[in-house]
């Protein structure tokens, strides 16, 4: 490990839980909000990534390490070898697998995706968010999402009103 | 420890995973992947005890939920099963905990919007009624895409229109009053899509004015107004109504607008205001099935200084086009009937495209144009013609080019052309070639190195003088054994010597057009004597140094 990782930049990437990442410069890039630390220069030392623990850190890196571009210095020799169409048919399984978690882990990956400005993990957890909300009625999308009801009847009538259009 | 070869464990669990990858993702990736294994380009530092890490996920969830909601996360049981290695129990209790909390709700503004700017915006509004932590959401969604699907409006009615007018004046009815309805509510600010797509004509030209006023205000980036009808080969019955003149005058203050894209179709565009310059930032432009006059076309193009990509399709009242644009990279230009003569001056073109009838052409500097397409579709016309006219092309890299007829050798070698960069080319043959197959020898000769026939005891005569040193690959798709093709490839066979690769496609391949079911047997017959030919005569003459396949 140590023969490959010699002559690449590796960046230092701190979970509030006190947990460390040592996270080569490439795959780190995969998120624009530390790109920009890095072309800034603030990265000399571990950057500390607030509010998002560990766990869920090392799900992130996880993704990025997959889908860093494989033109890259390290991917040249495999982008030779599989044909383009293949590698993104593998990674759509591959990111398949990667989002059958959990409610609360899909949530906390889509938290962090949107703070690390990572825009295909957002997109990835923000579309399974959407085919539980997609031609279901309210009742059902209410208890897929554990959400409470919290208006007056009165409220409910005067929402119902202004969105008329969407309900006929 | 899970062994990493055993296809259970590098598998999770659809759900409720939380706790037990927990221990894995340190030491490998969770699914090797089949294709291609990524290097590990990060490793763990330092690592704490994983009982802690959940505590404190679970007090920096909290730190997010503070203003919105009294729920407990289900701290006391997801701590305590990290710590235990019990995988079904923990998984069964960390799921219901989890089931039971509103997770989404925590979420902060800016995201929930951009879930919901992935919903259709039907889906969208109704979201508004789930609860006070949703209110107002909506109604800053950024990707309006505004269609009979979206609008909840069933698309089956629509194919009897023709029977009965009435109802689709009911339909286009409803159309308007929900799309109305939804703008009246929407906050209409930084909008990133604006897409209506509804037959409408010149009938509700208030209402489209009205819409237009709005993308225009909302600072609108990608604005799509398609007013064709699918179905309107089916009511020609119905007398049309004049189309919808866009009007471009809320373009003409440049102020706030970040239109970058716009696509408009099945409409007019009549007069264009002195200044457009809204338009600045436009980099592709669309117009499909647009009533637009030469003046008229020259004269928005000139506002736009930043178009990389312009595309005139179905065009039909343009008769004397020119484009003068520097910045332009992609120009297409598709079936506009009226056509007669092209003038480009876009000097750092690199992509052309022309599908339809023989025009004249004025094109003086091709410097970067590398990727060059013509497709004729009348008899008798020959996209070398068109080339012939081109001045020279250092840079052109594809050439594309669909015959409607056979070229006769003669009329071949009237055109000498080279093309020192030329790495691939590709010939659509719509009809069948016969004896006049050996001109493509000759097309050849400019020296390509890499050639795609689409097709359609001969006694030909073959060009003597010609060998192919820079033939590498040769691929025939939508084969069916031809004896003119089957010549030609022998004859190409023999004459290239640094060939490495044949491959031969038998799959019907039309550019243009769908194989109807009825034919599919038919096809499945021609498919099987190509294959058959080929394997029987043509297989025994490659070289043993020429990868041959027939798929």
């Amino acid at each position: 490990m140590a023969t490959r990782e010699a002559g690449k930049k590796m960046i230092m990437l701190k979970s509030p839980d006190g947990m460390e990442f040592e996270v080569e410069e490439a795959v780190a890039m995969e998120s624009q909000t530390i790109r920009k630390m890095i072309e800034d220069d603030c990265a000399d030392t571990a950057i500390l990534i607030p509010n998002i623990n560990s766990k869920i850190l090392s799900r992130v890196i996880e993704y990025c390490n997959k889908h860093v571009p494989t033109t890259g210095a390290t991917g040249a020799a495999a982008s030779d070898t599989v044909a383009p169409a293949a590698l993104a048919e593998d990674l759509k399984i591959w990111d398949a697998e990667f989002i059958k978690v959990n409610r609360a882990t899909r949530f906390n990956l889509i938290q962090a995706a949107s703070y690390l400005n990572i825009k295909g993990l957002l997109d990835l957890t923000s579309q399974t968010t959407i085919d539980t909300i997609s031609d279901n009625s309210l009742e059902e999308i209410r208890s897929f999402l554990s959400t409470k009801n919290d208006y007056l009847p009165e409220e409910e009538q005067t929402i119902r009103r202004e969105n008329q259009w969407a309900f006929q | 420890m899970d062994s990493p070869s055993s296809p259970a464990a590098a598998t999770p669990p659809a759900t409720g995973d939380d706790c037990f990858t927990m221990k894995k993702w340190q030491f490998k990736l969770r699914k090797p992947s089949p294709a291609i294994r990524p290097a590990r380009r990060w490793r763990v530092v330092q690592s704490t005890e994983p009982q802690r890490c959940m505590r404190d996920r679970d007090a920096a969830i909290m730190s997010a939920a503070h203003r919105l909601h009294a729920h407990e996360p289900p701290r006391d049981t997801a701590s305590r099963c990290t710590g235990s290695l019990n995988k079904t129990m923990c998984t069964q209790d960390v799921e219901q905990t989890v089931q039971s909390c509103d997770w989404i709700s925590i979420l902060p503004d800016d995201i929930l919007v951009k879930i919901l700017s992935l919903l259709t915006v039907s889906d969208a509004a109704m979201t508004d009624s789930l609860s006070t932590r949703w209110r107002h959401l909506w109604k800053n969604v950024d990707c309006l895409i505004l269609d009979l699907y979206t609008l909840r409006m069933p698309e089956s009615e629509i194919c009897y229109y023709h029977q009965k007018p009435c109802l689709r004046k009911a339909q286009v009815k409803k159309f308007v009053r929900k799309t109305n309805g939804f703008l009246r509510n929407h906050h209409g600010n930084r909008i990133k899509e604006f897409t209506v797509r509804f037959p409408l004509t010149s009938v509700n030209a208030s209402d489209l004015d009205h819409w237009i006023g709005f993308a225009a205000s909302a600072s609108t980036e990608k604005l799509c107004l398609d007013l064709y009808d699918m179905n309107r080969s089916s009511c020609l019955d119905i007398s049309p109504n004049e189309p919808y003149n866009f009007i471009l005058s809320p373009f003409s203050d440049g102020r706030g607008c970040r239109l970058s894209e716009l696509t408009l179709s099945n409409c007019t565009v009549r007069t264009t205001p002195a200044n457009l310059s809204g338009f600045a930032c436009l980099h592709f432009l669309e117009l499909s099935r647009v009533e637009i006059a030469d003046a008229t076309v020259s004269n928005i193009i000139s506002n736009c200084c930043a178009l990389k990509s312009l595309i005139l399709a179905f065009c039909d009242q343009l008769i004397h086009l020119t484009v003068t644009c520097s910045q332009l990279l992609n120009l297409d230009v598709d079936f506009c009937d009226g056509l007669i003569s092209v003038c480009i001056h876009a000097d750092n073109l690199e992509a052309f495209m022309y599908k339809g009838h023989k025009i004249n052409i004025e094109y003086k500097y091709a410097t970067f144009l590398d990727t060059l397409r013509v497709h004729f579709i009348m008899k008798n016309q020959c996209p070398l013609d068109f080339i012939s006219a081109l001045p020279k092309l250092p840079k052109l890299e594809t050439l594309i080019l669909q015959f409607s007829g056979p070229v006769q050798v003669s009329r071949a070698l009237r055109h000498t052309f080279r093309f020192a960069n030329l790495k691939m080319i590709v010939f659509f043959l719509v009809k069948s070639w016969k004896e006049c197959i050996c001109s493509l020898a000759y097309l050849l000769k400019a020296g390509f190195s890499k050639l795609k026939e689409q097709p359609s005891e001969l006694n030909m005569t073959w060009p003597e003088d010609l060998t192919f040193v820079r033939l590498h690959i040769i691929v025939v798709k939508g084969f069916s054994g031809e004896p003119e093709l089957m010549e030609l490839l022998y004859f190409l066979l023999r004459r290239a010597p640094a060939l490495k690769s044949l491959q031969l496609e038998t799959r019907a391949y039309e550019p243009f057009l769908f194989r109807k079911e009825k034919h599919k047997s038919e096809d499945e017959e021609r498919c099987r004597y190509a294959t058959e030919m080929a394997s029987t005569h043509l297989a025994p003459k490659v070289p043993s140094t020429v990868a041959f396949s027939i798929t």
